[in-house]
C-alpha cells in the first residue's frame, strides 16, 4: 500500500523526465540547430550561464505577477463584495465584466503603454486586468452559494448583518474564492510577460522578444522554463494558503 | 404558557394561482415545560408555524402569547432539520454561537460547553470539525446549541429525520433524559406517530393544506417513559386512534 503511494507520487516526475529525454534524443539523433530547437541540456547550460541577467529580469517579472495578483485580490473581492450586496450593481456590471474578457489583452496592451508609459506600474495593471475577472467571479458565486438556512439561523439567534457575514458568507466563499486566486495564480506571471512583451526596460517578457530577435532559441527556453518555475511556485503558495485558512478542507478530502 | 390564537398564513402573488393559504386559524397552547408535538400530512405547513414564531415569515393574522404577554422571536429557539453546523467552525465553536453573541467571552463560552457536553454525549469532541462526527453526533450538537440560545421555549423541526431508525430510538431517549435535567417548554414537529406519542405530553393532528387544527391528544403516560411503551396495548390504541386522524 505505502509502495504503490510512493509510485503513484513519483509518476508525474518519470513522466516529465522520460519527456526531456525523449526530447534531448530527438535533437541529438535529428541534428537540430539551436536557433530551431534547442535541446534540454543546451537549456540549462544557458540557464546557469545567464543566471546573473535572468535573475535580474525574473525579480521584476516576479515583483509585478505579484502586486498584480494581490491587487487582483483585494479588488476581485471588493467587486464581489458590492455586486453581493446590491443586486443592481451586479446586474449593471456582469456583461460589462464579461465582455472586459472577450477583448484580447494583447490589442490592448500597447495602447496601455502609450497611456502609462513603459514603466512597472502598466504591467501591474496589465496582470490586474487577467487576474481580476476570475477572482471577482468565482467570489461571487461563492457568497452566491451561501446557505439561507444558516442565515436564518444566525438570524433567529439575533445575529447583526456585519456578523452573519464574517461568520458565515465569508467562509461559505472562502474554498471558492481560493479556486478564483489559484487560476488567477497561474495567469498572472503570464499577464506580467506579455506587458513586458510590448515595451519594458526589464523582466522576462523583454529579454524573450531580444531572444527572438537575436535568434537564441536557448535563451528563448530558458525564459520559458523561468516563467513555467515562477507560474507554478505561485500557485503552489496559493495551495498552502487554502490549506492553513481552511484547515476543515483537507480534513474532508482525507475522509 | 405558550399560547398560539388563530395564527393565519396566507402568501399572496403565489404562483400562477395568486393566493395560497397554509395556515388556517391554527389555535395551540402549551404549559411551561410541556412537551408539544405537531403532525399532519407532508407539506401541510408545520414547518411554517414555526418560521411565523420566530419571525423567520410574518404573520397573517393571529395572536401569540408567552404567559399573557405579546411573544418575541428571541422567546423561541429554533433547531432545523438539518443540523446546519458550520464546517468552518470547530465543534466547540459551534455550538457557543449563541453565547457569542450574547457576548460571553470566547474563555468562558469553551468552559460552560466542556462541563456540559458530557451530557450531549460530545465530551472529547470539543475540538473537532463537523464532518468528523457522526450524523447523530452533529444532531446531538445542534441541539446542544439551541439550548445554549436565549429563548426559553425550543422549536424542534423533525429533528431525528435524518438519522437512521436505530440511532433516532435512542436519540429520543437520550432527548428525554436531558430533557428530564433541564425543564423547557418545547413544540416539536414529527411525521411519526410513534415519535410524536412517546415524547409528548399532547398532540396535536393537523389537516391537509390549508392545516387547521384537526384533533388534539392528551398523552399521560408515566415519565420516565421506556422503550417497552411502544408495544403496551394503552400505546397502540393511542396510535390507532391518531393514525385514523392522520389520514
Amino acid at each position: 500500500m505505502k509502495k504503490s503511494q510512493n509510485i503513484g507520487k513519483l509518476t508525474p516526475a518519470f513522466a516529465v523526465l522520460l519527456f526531456l529525454i525523449f526530447w534531448e534524443c530527438l535533437c541529438r539523433i535529428l541534428k537540430l540547430q539551436n536557433y530551431v530547437l534547442p535541446a534540454p541540456s543546451r537549456i540549462f547550460t544557458v540557464l546557469w550561464e545567464k543566471r546573473v541577467l535572468l535573475t535580474m529580469h525574473t525579480s521584476y517579472t516576479l515583483y509585478e505577477a505579484v502586486i498584480g495578483l494581490f491587487l487582483s485580490c483585494v479588488f476581485g473581492v471588493l467587486a464581489a463584495l458590492v455586486m453581493y450586496r446590491f443586486r443592481m450593481v451586479e446586474r449593471a456590471l456582469s456583461p460589462l465584466i464579461v465582455i472586459s474578457q472577450t477583448v484580447p489583452i494583447i490589442a490592448l496592451a500597447p495602447l496601455v503603454m502609450v497611456w502609462f508609459g513603459i514603466g512597472i506600474g502598466p504591467k501591474i495593471g496589465i496582470v490586474v486586468l487577467v487576474c481580476f475577472f476570475p477572482i471577482a467571479v468565482s467570489t461571487l458565486s461563492g457568497f452566491k452559494s451561501t446557505d439561507p438556512a444558516m442565515i436564518h439561523l444566525l438570524r433567529t439567534m439575533g445575529a447583526k448583518s456585519g456578523r452573519i457575514f464574517i461568520d458565515v458568507s465569508l467562509p461559505s466563499a472562502a474554498p471558492q474564492i481560493f479556486t478564483g486566486v489559484r487560476m488567477a495564480a497561474t495567469y498572472s506571471v503570464m499577464g506580467a510577460v506579455i506587458g513586458e512583451w510590448l515595451g519594458a526596460k526589464s523582466g522576462l517578457g523583454i529579454f524573450m522578444t531580444r531572444a527572438i530577435s537575436s535568434h537564441r532559441a536557448d535563451m528563448l527556453f530558458a525564459s520559458v522554463f523561468i516563467v513555467v518555475l515562477i507560474s507554478l511556485i505561485l500557485y503552489g503558495i496559493t495551495v498552502t494558503m487554502e490549506q492553513i485558512f481552511l484547515p476543515w478542507k483537507k480534513i474532508k478530502s482525507s475522509i | 404558557m405558550l399560547l398560539i390564537d388563530g395564527l393565519c398564513k396566507t402568501y399572496e402573488n403565489y404562483g400562477n394561482s395568486g393566493r395560497l393559504e397554509v395556515l388556517d386559524h391554527i389555535d395551540m397552547k402549551a404549559e411551561t415545560g410541556e412537551f408539544v408535538s405537531i403532525i399532519g400530512p407532508s407539506g401541510c405547513g408545520k414547518s411554517t408555524i414555526f418560521n411565523l414564531l420566530c419571525g423567520i415569515e410574518e404573520k397573517s393574522e393571529g395572536i401569540v402569547t408567552i404567559d399573557g404577554c405579546p411573544a418575541k422571536p428571541a422567546s423561541f429557539s429554533y433547531m432545523q432539520q438539518r443540523d446546519l453546523l458550520m464546517d468552518w467552525k470547530r465543534i466547540w465553536e459551534n455550538i457557543s454561537l449563541p453565547l457569542k453573541l450574547r457576548g460571553v467571552s470566547k474563555k468562558d463560552a469553551k468552559k460552560i460547553i466542556e462541563k456540559q457536553s458530557e451530557l450531549y454525549g460530545l465530551s472529547g469532541f470539543e475540538n473537532a470539525w463537523p464532518i468528523e462526527l457522526s450524523g447523530g453526533m452533529r444532531q446531538r450538537a445542534a441541539f446542544f446549541r439551541t439550548m445554549l440560545s436565549e429563548g426559553n421555549i425550543m422549536l424542534l423541526d423533525e429533528p431525528f429525520a435524518s438519522i437512521d431508525a436505530l440511532n433516532r430510538e435512542r436519540l429520543q431517549e437520550w432527548l428525554m433524559d436531558v430533557l428530564s435535567r433541564e425543564k423547557r417548554t418545547v413544540l416539536l414537529v414529527t411525521h411519526s406517530v410513534d415519535e410524536a406519542i412517546f415524547l409528548s405530553d399532547r398532540v396535536y393532528v393537523l389537516t391537509e393544506r390549508p392545516a387547521k387544527v384537526k384533533c388534539c391528544f392528551d398523552i399521560s403516560f408515566d415519565r420516565p417513559r421506556k422503550r417497552e411503551l411502544l408495544t403496551a396495548p394503552e400505546f397502540n390504541e393511542l396510535k390507532a386512534a391518531l393514525l385514523s386522524n392522520l389520514t
